[in-house]
């Protein structure tokens, strides 16, 4: 019988339909329920303008969970010979290998859990400027998380753009540190100056926020600009460990611990971003992505200096450069500051091994 | 004045092989030996031009709940070549020989169906020839990174080169990681691995431990240094430095205070202590390398080449095979064209509108910005594809006791895709993304079934089933991965280069809507 398909056809499709919406009993509103729709949509659109430029965001209504793994991430791939900022040769202003979103804990057991990343809110934002013949251009695009939590894994070959966390611990961690890695006994530890400083400041609890520079130099702007490309992470070229705690010692760890050329007290304060494997996106302590989440991460590319509007702090914008940018700026200041990522002196000294993404003995790649 | 010209086909479906070139009635007979394999169907010389007239597409709401009226005006689809829509150039998407199918499928058919389940299947017209199959002409276009015919861009062997040039650094890699576990081999290195890693992930636990046992100490020494007290006789010293007293003061918030010091410091001496015992569990050597250098190693080395199936393995998998299966592609592309073959024609698409959104002004330095006054203001907004195609596509849908479930894939491909905010200008004044390339692929009919619903609430979710234990060999086997690419992108003729992510897979997904401003 030659009908048989077209009606099994016909079927699939009305059946489909009605499994579609069945969770839903839809009814007709009255005029007084229609009345009282307050007029939400799923989208929805916002435009500003600031420092010469207009902005246009498309904001997207959704909440995601996600594991993904990703061979590569390659962002504004273009030859950046005679651009001032360049701080490595690595091709791409993003690459970034291995990348993924959540983690799998238990990994290798019948026990694994998938732990999403979070993100609320997604939106697309198109940034114009008109330019001097009077034509309004298209200047640059971003894509962004209204909020976002969760592990961020990857082999982090060249980064451009802000990458804040901030790296805590007790000041002993740094003397331990030090010590192993200048091969010095506890004795030895009498007669060095760095080690005694190290020591004097006992338990204090110092962090200082780390930033993207230039390897070797510690670095975060060449020529005059922001660097671009950058392969380390770090505490910045003139400053130094912070601490909250008053005392003598204390007063003395942000001289004690200028970083210069990559160094303070001896002790590495550049660290190549492939040493991090995984970070956690938003404050792992908070139970929830509405308490938690990082806001105004973003991706964006644009044509110049863009300033985009930072989301994660009110009245500021994020000053950008031509090519491939991520913010992952800290939000709020002084104690209240929220960093995206947060690191214990020790994890900072010698970088975070990756958090499993795969189910199963394979750690990466899958 | 809107018009729309064109013709169409609609094939039964028989086999698809011989004799659809050319479409003849049939006969009653001939009728009764229709199997059903499904719907056929194709336009042919067709063009949309929607001229003068224009629509509006109201419900969009800025963040105040203020709404949005979108206009668009002289929207299009035409042939390829019409010029961004200024030439009547006449369309076609599929042919008799390649029409969109629409029929049953089932798991003879699809093997990635589960068996036992029939599914509704919409497929998009589909070539095997190196130029018209999306994935390997996507795959080419991406390398090559300009249009190919363009002025400069008459060589198609460019993206060979650049594939042959990240093969060489990661084939030095693969070299370099061979020769330095020459002597151990790559098994031995795993098991090696293994049993140090069992070492720290114990010690891992203890910091885990101390850590919490860190953070409560600190808590409560907090706690009560904001409610110990500060007067002449006992000055309130700084968070973590003693009252002079001692453990022999009066006062019982004075004493709770100098204990809580004393054990925070007896916490974070023990944090430390496990710390250390979890950085000497990383530092053990073998063979002069420490466990973090030798677990990055092999990583790296089953990313380059797969997981090791010898002490001396070549590579069997990971990027630098899958590298060598795209330079396949790349050679078949590039032949193609050196022989002066062509694609099937795509088509051209576009709009512009016009729309008038709040706009709040801005002013200030970037680090302290002030709000001024919000204005309505007018943008425009084009959008214009050209050489569209999305041959090899494929939607397969079914329900089950989830509801309605399927998987998909997308092949899209383009050959320009141009955005702009002016309305007389040039592509100087635009977005200009060429070689577009988005195969997308979600879902998996039996490991992985994409699940749509509709909330109680209205909202709309969609789910794909997590990784599992029990499936995730099968899983990372069979998953298709997705790649999205963009060969150049100059933004107002200021060139930000190629963009690509390669080789994503969703291992899990869990998306619902949300109204918005929440």
């Amino acid at each position: 019988m030659h009908t048989s398909k077209a009606g099994r056809l016909l079927s699939l499709v009305c059946g489909a339909l009605l499994v579609g919406t069945s969770t839903a009993a839809m009814k007709p509103l009255n005029d007084d329920e229609l009345a009282a729709v307050s007029g939400q949509a799923l989208i929805s659109l916002d435009a500003l303008t600031y420092g010469g430029y207009q902005y246009t965001r498309i904001n997207f209504g959704a909440d995601l969970d996600v594991l993904l793994n990703m061979d590569e991430l390659r962002l504004g791939d273009f030859d950046r010979t005679g651009i001032p900022g360049l701080a490595s040769n690595q091709s791409a202003d993003i690459l970034i290998n291995n990348f993924a979103l959540g983690r799998v804990r238990n990994s290798n057991s019948a026990s694994a859990i998938i732990e999403p990343f979070k993100v609320q809110d997604p939106y697309l934002e198109f940034a114009f400027k008109v330019n001097a013949q009077g034509v309004r251009e298209v200047a640059g695009m971003r894509l962004g998380f209204g909020r976002s939590m969760g592990y961020l894994s990857g082999d982090i070959l060249s980064m451009t753009g802000k990458m804040q966390g901030k790296i805590y611990g007790p000041a002993s961690l740094g003397k331990d540190f030090y010590m192993e890695q200048n091969g010095i006994s506890d004795l030895g530890c009498l007669v060095d100056i760095n080690c005694i400083a190290l020591s004097l400041a006992g338990d204090t609890e110092v962090y200082a926020t780390v930033e993207l520079l230039q390897a070797g130099t510690g670095n975060v702007t060449l020529d005059g600009v922001p660097i671009n490309r950058a392969t380390h992470i770090g505490v910045a070229a003139g400053s130094s460990l912070q601490t909250d705690a008053t005392g003598l010692i204390a007063a003395l760890i942000p001289t004690l611990t200028k970083a210069s050329n990559c160094e303070a007290l001896g002790l590495i304060t550049c660290f190549p971003l492939s040493n991090y494997k995984s970070i956690h996106v938003g404050d792992a302590t908070k139970p929830t992505i509405e308490q938690g989440g990082a806001q105004g991460v973003f991706f964006s590319i644009q044509n110049q200096n863009v300033p985009w509007q930072d989301l994660g702090n009110v009245g500021q914008f994020v000053e950008t450069q031509r090519g491939a940018f991520a913010n992952f700026a800290k939000s709020g200041s002084g104690a209240d500051a929220v960093y995206p990522f947060m690191l214990t002196l020790f994890d900072a000294l010698r970088g975070t091994s990756r958090e499993p993404t795969c189910v199963g003995a394979q750690a990466v790649g899958c | 004045m809107r018009h729309w010209i064109g013709r169409g086909g609609i094939l039964l479906l028989l086999g698809l092989s011989a004799g659809a070139g050319a479409m003849q009635p049939l006969d009653e007979a001939e009728l009764e030996q229709i199997s059903g394999a499904g719907i056929g169907f194709f336009l042919d010389d067709f063009l949309y031009d929607k001229g003068e007239g224009t629509a509006r597409i109201e419900g969009f709401k800025d963040s105040r709940n203020n709404p949005v009226v979108i206009h668009l005006e002289d929207a299009y689809i035409k042939g390829q070549g019409s010029q961004r829509g200024t030439l009547d150039t006449l369309a076609r998407i599929g042919s008799p020989l390649h029409p969109f199918r629409l029929g049953i499928v089932d798991a003879t058919q699809v093997a990635s169906l589960p068996t036992g389940v029939e599914a509704l299947q919409l497929k998009t017209p589909t070539w095997t020839d190196p130029l018209n199959d999306t994935r390997q002409y996507g795959l080419w276009a991406y390398y090559q990174g300009c249009l190919f015919g363009e002025p400069g861009c008459a060589n198609p062997d460019l993206a060979i080169s650049k594939l042959n040039t990240q093969m060489a650094s990661l084939t030095a890699r693969q070299t370099y990681l061979q020769q330095r576990y020459a002597g151990v081999g790559f098994q031995t290195l795993q098991q090696e691995i293994n049993a140090d890693m069992a070492v720290v992930q114990s010690r891992q636990l203890s910091v885990d431990t101390a850590n919490d046992q860190y953070m409560i100490a600190r808590n409560t020494m907090i706690n009560r240094h904001n409610a110990a007290r500060d007067t002449t006789i006992y000055p309130k010293p700084a968070l973590g430095e003693k009252y002079w007293c001692g453990s022999a003061c009066i006062y019982a918030d004075v004493r709770d205070y100098n204990a809580s010091v004393d054990a925070f410091n007896g916490k974070s001496d023990a944090l430390m202590t496990a710390y250390l015992a979890l950085g000497e569990a990383w530092q053990v050597k073998r063979y002069g390398l420490t466990l973090g250098e030798r677990s990055q190693d092999y990583n790296e080395f089953a990313s380059l080449c797969g997981v090791p199936n010898a002490e001396q393995p070549t590579c069997s998998g990971g990027r630098i095979t899958k590298l060598e299966g795209d330079r396949a592609s790349l050679v078949l592309v590039s032949s193609s064209l050196k022989d002066g073959k062509t694609r099937v024609p795509g088509l051209d698409i576009g709009f512009d509108s016009v729309f008038r959104v709040p706009s709040t002004a801005w002013s200030g330095s970037a680090s302290g910005a002030s709000m001024g006054a919000t204005t309505t203001r007018s943008d425009f907004f084009s959008l214009n594809i050209e050489g569209f195609t999305l041959h090899g596509s494929y939607l397969n849908i079914w329900g089950n006791a989830d509801g309605l479930v399927g998987e998909v894939s997308m092949q899209l491909y383009a050959d320009k895709v141009i955005a702009g905010a002016c309305r007389s200008c040039t592509d100087a004044n635009r977005l200009v993304a060429k070689n577009v390339y988005f195969d997308l692929n979600l879902g998996h009919g039996r490991l992985q079934p994409l699940n749509f619903s509709v909330m109680a609430d209205g909202e709309l979710r969609f789910r794909l089933p997590g990784v599992t234990w029990a499936n995730h060999q099968q899983f990372y086997a069979e998953v298709p991965k997705s790649n999205v690419s963009v060969g150049n992108l100059s933004l107002s003729n200021v060139n930000v280069g190629s963009q690509a992510i390669r080789g994503l897979r969703i291992d899990y997904m869990d998306l619902r809507t949300v109204n918005l401003p929440r």
